[in-house]
C-alpha cells in the first residue's frame, strides 16, 4: 500500500525531483564559485552555508508545493480519500519523501563540496560529520516549515509573506539575536566549526522540526473531505488585491517604524577626541591626577585611525566610534577587546600605563576590529581575515623600533621553520593560527605584506585593500556581500599584483628566509 | 408437528441509524435512518444541498459522523474502516483523477489497494465501456471519466456500490447507458447499489427502492410504486377534519377557480386507508410528489 504511494509520487513528480536536485546543485555551485573561485580556505563550505540559508529554502518550497499543495489544489486528494487508504499514510509518504530528498540534496552538496575542495580544505571526519549533520538538519527544519505552510491551502502565500515580514522585522529592527537561536544557531558557524558538535542547536532544531511536522499531520488528519475541497480553493482576485495592498502597506509601515532599538554605546566621563567625524573615547581605570595620558592616546588614535579610514576609502558614517577602557592585569599584549551589542562601537581594553604597552598595537588591533565589525563579521571570515591581518601587521610595525622589527622577523622565521607556509595556510589563517599560534601566524603574514610594500607601490596595496576589506554591510544594505561573491579574493589578488596566491606564498617564504635572524646567519656561516 | 423456524428479515447490507453531522451551525444530516437490502438498487433522492453527499462521505469514512451508527456489510461502526472500504466500490460526484495517468495506470494504482481487484475484469470493463486504456485522463471526456470511475469501482468485485450523483454532467444518452450498466451489475452479480441523485427519472428507471432526504432528514423510504399509491391530492371543506390514518404532507395554497371554503392537501396514507375512507384523491406525478415531499410551493413559483 505504501509502495504504491511512493511509486505514484515518483511517477508524478520524479522529473521535478531530478530538476530540483540539479537546481540545488547549480545554486550551490554558483554561490560557492562566487564566494571563492579558487576553491581554497573556508570558501567552499562557507558558500554552501550561504546557499543553504538564502537559496535552498526556495527549492524546498517548490518541493513541498509539489508534494502537498498540488494534491489539494487539483483535488486529487478527494480521489485518494475515496480509496481504502489511511489518511496518515498519504501524509507520511509525502513527509518522508520530502525529508529524504532534502537530506539527499544537502548531503550530496556537502560531499560534492568536499570533493571539489580537492584537498585545499583540511577536512577531518569529524568536520565532515558536523557539516553533513548540520546541513541535513537545517534542511529538515526548512522542509518541516514549508510542509506545514503547504497545508494552509489558499492562505499559504499570505502566511508566508507575514512570516517573512515578521522575521525581517526581528532581524533588522530589533535587537533580538536571531542567530543565537536554533535553527539559525545551527547554521551560523557552518563551515567554520570544525571540532565542536553544535549539540544543543541540533537537538532544538530537531525538536522544532518535529513540532512543525506534528502540526502538519494534525492539520492533515483533522481535516475532512470537505476541508480538502477548501484547501483546493484558489485565491479570488479580490483576495489577491487585498494581499498586494497589505504587503505594500506593511512594507511602508516597517520602513517608517524601523528604528534600531539597540542603545548607543557610551561611557560617561571618558576623554574624547574627534577628527573628521571619527570619535575616540579613552576612559581611565581609576581617577588619575591628570588625564594627559588619556588625551595623548585619544589624539594619537583619532589621528591614526581617521587617516587609515581615509586611506581605505571608508566613509564617516560607516566608521563606528572607538572606546578604550583602561584595564590592568591583561597578559601578553596588554590589550583585549569585547563585542558591543549591535556593533554600535568598538570596545578595547588596554593596560596603557604599563611600560610594555605599545599604542601602535592598540591602533592596529582597533582597526582590525573595526573592519570586522562594520562588515558584520564578513572580514573576519577565514578566506578574508588574512588580508586584515596583513595590513594590521603593517600598521602595527609602521614606526616600530628595529628591535621590535627584528623580533617579528625572528618569530616569522621560526614559525616558517616549524610549521611551514603554503597558500592553504595563508588563506586558512585561523587554521594556521590553531597550529602555530595566532601571533606566529600573523608574523608570517606580516612578512608577506612587507614583501608587497617593498615590491609594489603603496597605491597598489591601497587598491587591493579597497577592493577587498573596505566594504561595509549594514542591516539595510547587503550589497557588499554581493561584491564579495562577484570579486573573490584569489582572482582579485592576482588582478592587482599580477601574481597568484601560490606565487605570493612562495615569495613570502623567500622573503622571510632573506630576513632570517642574525644568529641563524652566523650559525650557517660557521657551518 | 414441528413448527417452522421463524423467517427473519434479511440483514441489510447498509443501514444507518440516527446519523447526524453538522458543519458549524449548519446541520447537513439530521438523525437519518435508512436501510439497503442485499442486491437492491437504492436511489437516494434529494435536491441539491439536501445532505446526500455528506451522508455518502460518512458512509465512505471520509467524514466522521457527529453521532449515530453505520452498519456496513454486517458490521456496525462509528466510522467506516479500511477493510469495509475494500468491499465497497465508490464513484464520487467529481472525478478528480490524476490527469497524467492513463486508465491502465489508474487501474494498477487503485488495484494495489484492493485484495479482490480483478485486472482482467477492469480491462474488460474499459473495453465494454469504450474507455481507451492508454489515453491520459486529461484527454478523456466527462462521460468517459465517469465510465472510468465506474470501471474502477466495479473491478474490485465489491459487495456494495456507492455512487454519488454519478450521472451529473452526463448527456441523456450517456446517463441512460450508465444506468443500464448499474442495472446489469445488480441483475447479473446481485451487487447492492446505493446511488444518490436529484433526478427523478433516474430513480424511476433504475431504483428498486428510494429514500428521499430533505434538509438532512429522511422524508420517505420505500418503493416508488408505493409512493404513487400512497400520496394523493385531496380537497376538503375547510372545517372538515382530516380522516384518521391520513398524514398531511403539506397544504397547498388556493388557486384561482378553487371552490370557496375548501382546502387542498397533499396526503400520505396507506392504500387500504384510502380505500376504506371513500376519498378518491387525485393521483400525482412523481415530480409533484417529490416537490410536495421536499416542501417546495409550486403555487408560489
Amino acid at each position: 500500500m505504501t509502495a504504491v504511494l511512493f511509486r505514484k509520487e515518483w511517477r508524478q513528480h520524479g522529473l521535478w525531483f531530478l530538476i530540483l536536485g540539479g537546481l540545488t546543485l547549480v545554486i550551490f555551485l554558483l554561490v560557492v564559485q562566487g564566494v571563492n573561485q579558487d576553491g581554497t580556505g573556508g570558501g567552499i563550505f562557507f558558500g554552501i552555508g550561504q546557499a543553504l540559508t538564502y537559496f535552498f529554502p526556495i527549492v524546498v518550497f517548490i518541493l513541498c508545493h509539489l508534494l502537498v499543495a498540488v494534491e489539494y489544489r487539483s483535488k486529487t486528494q478527494l480521489f485518494l480519500e475515496g480509496l481504502p487508504l489511511p489518511r496518515w499514510k498519504m501524509v507520511f509518504v509525502k513527509a518522508f519523501i520530502a525529508t529524504l530528498l532534502v537530506c539527499a540534496y544537502t548531503i550530496g552538496v556537502v560531499l560534492i563540496g568536499w570533493l571539489a575542495s580537492g584537498g585545499s580544505e583540511a577536512v577531518s571526519l569529524r568536520f565532515l560529520g558536523i557539516l553533513i549533520s548540520t546541513a541535513a538538519l537545517f534542511g529538515w527544519f526548512v522542509t518541516s516549515f514549508f510542509f506545514l505552510i503547504a497545508f494552509l491551502g489558499r492562505y499559504r502565500i499570505p502566511v508566508l509573506i507575514i512570516v517573512f515580514f515578521i522575521f525581517n522585522w526581528l532581524v533588522s529592527s530589533t535587537a533580538v539575536p536571531v542567530n543565537d537561536f536554533p535553527p539559525f544557531a545551527l547554521i551560523e558557524r557552518f563551515g567554520f566549526e570544525r571540532d565542536i558538535w553544535p549539540r544543543e542547536a541540533m537537538i532544538w532544531t530537531a525538536v522544532i522540526a518535529l513540532l512543525l511536522f506534528a502540526v502538519s499531520f494534525t492539520l492533515a488528519l483533522a481535516k475532512e473531505g470537505s476541508v480538502s475541497a477548501i484547501l483546493g480553493e484558489k485565491m479570488s482576485y479580490r483576495e489577491k488585491m487585498f494581499i498586494g495592498a497589505a504587503i505594500a502597506i506593511g512594507s511602508m509601515a516597517i520602513m517608517m517604524w524601523e528604528t534600531p532599538t539597540a542603545e548607543p554605546f557610551d561611557i560617561p566621563g571618558a576623554i574624547s577626541e574627534e577628527r573628521n567625524g571619527f570619535h575616540v573615547y579613552v576612559s581611565p581605570e581609576g581617577e588619575p591626577e591628570t588625564a594627559d595620558l588619556e588625551v595623548q592616546l585619544a589624539s594619537y588614535l583619532v589621528r591614526e585611525l581617521s587617516e587609515k579610514r581615509d586611506w581605505l576609502g571608508i566613509s564617516e558614517a560607516d566608521f563606528p566610534p572607538l572606546y578604550v577602557v583602561e584595564k590592568t592585569g591583561i597578559e601578553e599584549d596588554l590589550i583585549e577587546w569585547e563585542l558591543v551589542e549591535g556593533d554600535t562601537a568598538i570596545l578595547m581594553y588596554a593596560d596603557y600605563r604599563n611600560p610594555e604597552f605599545h599604542r601602535e598595537t592598540l591602533m592596529a588591533w582597533s582597526m582590525s576590529q573595526t573592519l570586522d565589525s562594520f562588515s558584520m563579521g564578513r572580514n573576519g571570515l577565514e578566506h578574508r581575515w588574512w588580508i586584515v591581518c596583513g595590513y594590521e601587521g603593517l600598521w602595527e610595525m609602521e614606526d616600530a623600533s628595529p628591535e621590535r622589527v627584528k623580533a617579528k622577523e625572528k618569530l616569522a622565521f621560526d614559525t616558517l621553520e616549524e610549521f611551514g607556509f603554503s597558500t592553504k595556510q595563508l588563506i586558512g589563517r585561523a587554521q594556521y593560527a590553531d597550529e602555530a599560534g595566532w601571533k606566529e601566524a600573523d608574523a608570517v603574514i606580516y612578512m608577506g605584506f612587507r614583501y608587497l610594500t617593498e615590491n609594489f607601490e603603496m597605491k597598489t596595496l591601497q587598491q587591493f585593500a579597497r577592493n577587498t576589506i573596505n566594504r561595509p554591510v549594514t542591516r539595510r544594505d547587503g550589497r557588499a556581500v554581493w561584491w564579495d561573491l562577484t570579486h573573490p579574493v584569489g582572482p582579485e589578488f592576482e588582478k592587482t599584483f599580477g601574481m597568484t596566491l601560490d606565487e605570493f606564498a612562495g615569495a613570502t617564504i623567500d622573503y622571510i628566509r632573506k630576513h632570517q635572524p642574525d644568529d641563524v646567519n652566523e650559525k650557517e656561516e660557521s657551518e | 408437528m414441528n413448527s417452522a423456524p421463524p423467517v427473519l428479515p434479511p440483514e441489510p447490507v447498509l443501514a444507518v441509524n440516527q446519523l447526524r453531522r453538522s458543519f458549524g451551525r449548519f446541520v447537513a444530516v439530521d438523525g437519518l435512518d435508512l436501510a439497503v437490502q442485499e442486491g437492491e438498487i437504492y436511489g437516494f433522492l434529494g435536491v441539491n444541498g439536501a445532505g446526500k453527499t455528506t451522508t455518502i462521505r460518512m458512509l465512505m469514512g471520509i467524514v466522521a459522523p457527529d453521532s449515530g451508527t453505520i452498519r456496513l456489510l454486517g458490521k456496525e461502526t462509528k466510522r467506516t474502516t479500511l477493510k469495509q472500504k475494500q468491499s465497497i466500490g465508490y464513484v464520487s460526484q467529481e472525478q478528480a483523477f490524476y490527469p497524467w495517468m492513463t486508465a491502465e495506470m489508474l487501474g494498477k494504482f487503485v488495484g494495489a489497494l484492493y485484495p479482490t481487484w480483478d485486472m482482467e475484469e477492469y480491462r474488460r470493463l474499459l473495453k465494454v465501456l469504450e474507455v481507451p486504456a492508454n489515453r491520459k485522463v486529461s484527454g478523456l471526456s466527462g462521460g468517459m471519466k465517469v465510465k472510468l470511475a465506474l470501471a474502477l469501482a466495479i473491478a474490485p468485485r465489491p459487495s456494495l456500490l456507492i455512487l454519488d450523483e454519478p450521472t451529473a454532467g452526463l448527456d441523456p444518452v450517456a446517463r441512460r447507458e450508465f444506468l443500464e450498466i448499474i442495472k446489469h451489475q445488480a441483475r447479473e452479480y446481485g451487487r447492492t447499489t446505493f446511488f444518490s441523485t436529484h433526478l427523478l427519472d433516474e430513480v424511476e428507471r433504475a431504483a428498486d427502492r428510494v429514500g428521499i432526504i430533505h434538509r438532512g432528514k429522511k422524508r420517505f423510504e420505500g418503493k416508488l410504486s408505493h409512493l404513487r399509491d400512497r400520496v394523493r391530492r385531496i380537497r376538503i371543506n375547510s372545517d372538515a377534519p382530516l380522516p384518521d390514518g391520513f398524514e398531511m404532507w403539506r397544504e397547498l395554497e388556493p388557486e384561482p377557480g378553487d371552490p370557496e371554503n375548501t382546502r387542498t392537501f397533499i396526503i400520505d396514507a396507506d392504500p387500504m386507508t384510502w380505500a376504506g375512507s371513500g376519498i378518491v384523491g387525485q393521483r400525482l406525478s412523481l415530480d409533484d410528489i417529490f416537490i410536495a415531499c421536499v416542501g417546495i410551493s409550486t403555487t408560489r413559483i
